[in-house]
């Protein structure tokens, strides 16, 4: 027992036994990742673009100066085949082209009313239509007939069929009343305020 | 002696075990920078390769289509500009030309039996509406007209001032056919670029005969389908249903065309006499600019 911890080395004695191979050891390491990250790496991951090897951050910026240029070239190319856009007549061409025209909202709410009941075309009756595009403002003026006692419901239907046309931006609830006439039996008379987009 | 010499051994042994270490901590370094440069390969280099061809060849393809461009749009411009200044955005509204306009459209409506009464025309004085220079005529004019009628007097203020088939396109539909021409034959440019300044009156006249001249330069299946599409969809379609008959033949007769740049201020509709007729009121604003 004493014999065999007699012989056992100290932590200092293998330190020093084991220093030269570990410098060794890490020395070669470090020769051999530095020849790869000097020769081999560059060789292995750079591209050859236009004739010159380019890293990564490199190649980042010739895309992007690449696509500057396509941008720039780009816009050359439509001021050349389309001048007419640029310019005070431009502007004012892409201001009344912006909004929903006259005709888009008449063939649009005519085309609601004449669909918001299968088979019935004569259920919402326009007795008038103002339209101020200058302040985005749409009022209808009308009723609802030939649908019996559902008339009030057929003019919710017909204020939500409104809400979705594309030129419709908001429509203001209405007053839901339902009268009798002797003419045409039950109708929901309506005024609607429209808010154009 | 001994001593001293074991003093250097370890001295000695220290110095090994702090290079080796030093050596080693550059080792990891580099060899976390060998797995960043990889990662960097697979995530950008990789995809930029694949971006840079393209992106080279969109490149050559627009300097070509540029070059060509320059030598075409030399002789349009300068009279696209006349034109503009003379009857679409005049100094001074002509009021011939618009009361002229709204006879011709009446006439032919009239005779349509698309409408039944056209009211006088009111031209106001100029009002100034913004500090770019400028101005607006507003014009009072009422119709009694059929749902169809209706339809193509506010076409006609949706169409007008318009001067070439591009300006009856936006920028996103002219952007689509140019990549139509990139994709198949980049020459192509100058028929389209012919087409797009084309008078949108004489398109619209004979809009199969111009349509087949684009086709001829270019004849992929892919811009046949971008081509038919930006036909249908675009105001193109409006032009040649208002443009495409007699009225459209008659503005060119009476030498009408350009018409006045006009924007609707207020419109008013109301049921008619007989089912599917109007009676229609418009304010229009006609525009001029400053001298």
């Amino acid at each position: 027992m004493f014999k065999t911890l007699a012989m056992r080395p100290s932590f200092g004695a293998i330190l020093r036994r084991v220093a030269l191979p570990f410098f060794i050891f890490a020395a070669v390491l470090l020769g051999f990742l530095v020849t790869s990250y000097t020769l081999l790496l560059p060789r292995l991951t750079e591209v050859n673009v236009a004739g010159q090897n380019r890293d990564t951050l490199q190649l980042q910026q010739h895309v992007h100066e690449l696509t500057a240029a396509v941008t720039d070239l780009e816009e050359q190319r439509r001021q050349l085949v389309t001048p007419l856009r640029q310019g005070l007549y431009g502007t004012i061409k892409e201001e009344k082209f912006a909004r929903f025209s006259a005709y888009d909202v008449f063939t649009q709410i005519e085309s609601a009313a004449a669909n918001l009941v299968a088979d019935q075309k004569d259920v919402v009756h326009l007795s008038s239509l103002q339209y101020q595009p200058s302040e985005y403002v749409l009022i209808l003026e009308g009723d609802i007939r030939n649908v019996g006692s559902r008339s009030m419901t057929v003019l919710a239907q017909y204020v939500d069929a409104l809400k979705n046309l594309p030129a419709i931006a908001d429509v203001e609830p209405p007053r839901f009343t339902r009268v009798f006439q002797e003419t045409f039996g039950y109708h929901s008379p309506f005024v609607l305020h429209l808010r154009l987009l | 002696m001994k001593h001293f010499v074991s003093i250097m051994r370890r001295v000695h042994s220290g110095w090994l075990l702090l290079a080796g270490s030093v050596c080693l901590a550059c080792a990891a370094m580099l060899l976390l920078d060998h797995v960043r440069v990889v990662q960097q390969v697979r995530n950008i280099s990789v995809p930029l390769v694949a971006q840079l061809a393209q992106l080279e060849r969109r490149e050559t393809t627009l300097q070509a289509q540029v070059e060509l461009s320059q030598l075409q749009s030399a002789v349009t411009v300068g009279s696209l500009g006349e034109k503009l200044d003379a009857y679409v955005l005049p100094q001074e509204l002509d009021y011939d030309r618009v009361i002229a306009l709204f006879d011709l459209l009446s006439d032919t409506l009239t005779q349509q039996k698309l409408l039944a009464k056209m009211s006088d025309i009111q031209i106001d004085d100029e009002e100034q509406i913004d500090s770019n220079g400028l101005h607006i005529h507003p014009v009072r004019v009422a119709f009694t007209a059929h749902q169809e009628g209706v339809e193509q007097i506010l076409l006609l203020t949706r169409l007008s001032g318009l001067l070439t088939v591009s300006d009856a396109l936006t920028a996103d539909e002219v952007e689509l056919l140019f990549s139509g021409t990139e994709e198949e034959n980049p020459a192509g440019i100058i028929a389209l670029e012919q087409f797009l300044s084309l008078d949108l009156l004489r398109y619209a006249q004979d809009s199969k005969g111009y349509e087949e001249q684009v086709h001829r330069s270019l004849t992929s299946p892919l811009f046949e389908r971008i081509f038919q599409s930006v036909l249908q969809n675009s105001l193109l379609r409006d032009a040649r249903r208002i443009f495409g008959g007699d009225f459209g033949r008659l503005l060119l007769e009476q030498r009408v065309w350009p018409t006045p740049f006009f924007t609707v201020h207020e419109m008013h509709i109301r049921p008619g006499s007989a089912p599917g007729w109007y009676y229609l009121d418009l304010v229009i604003h006609a525009w001029e600019k400053d001298s």
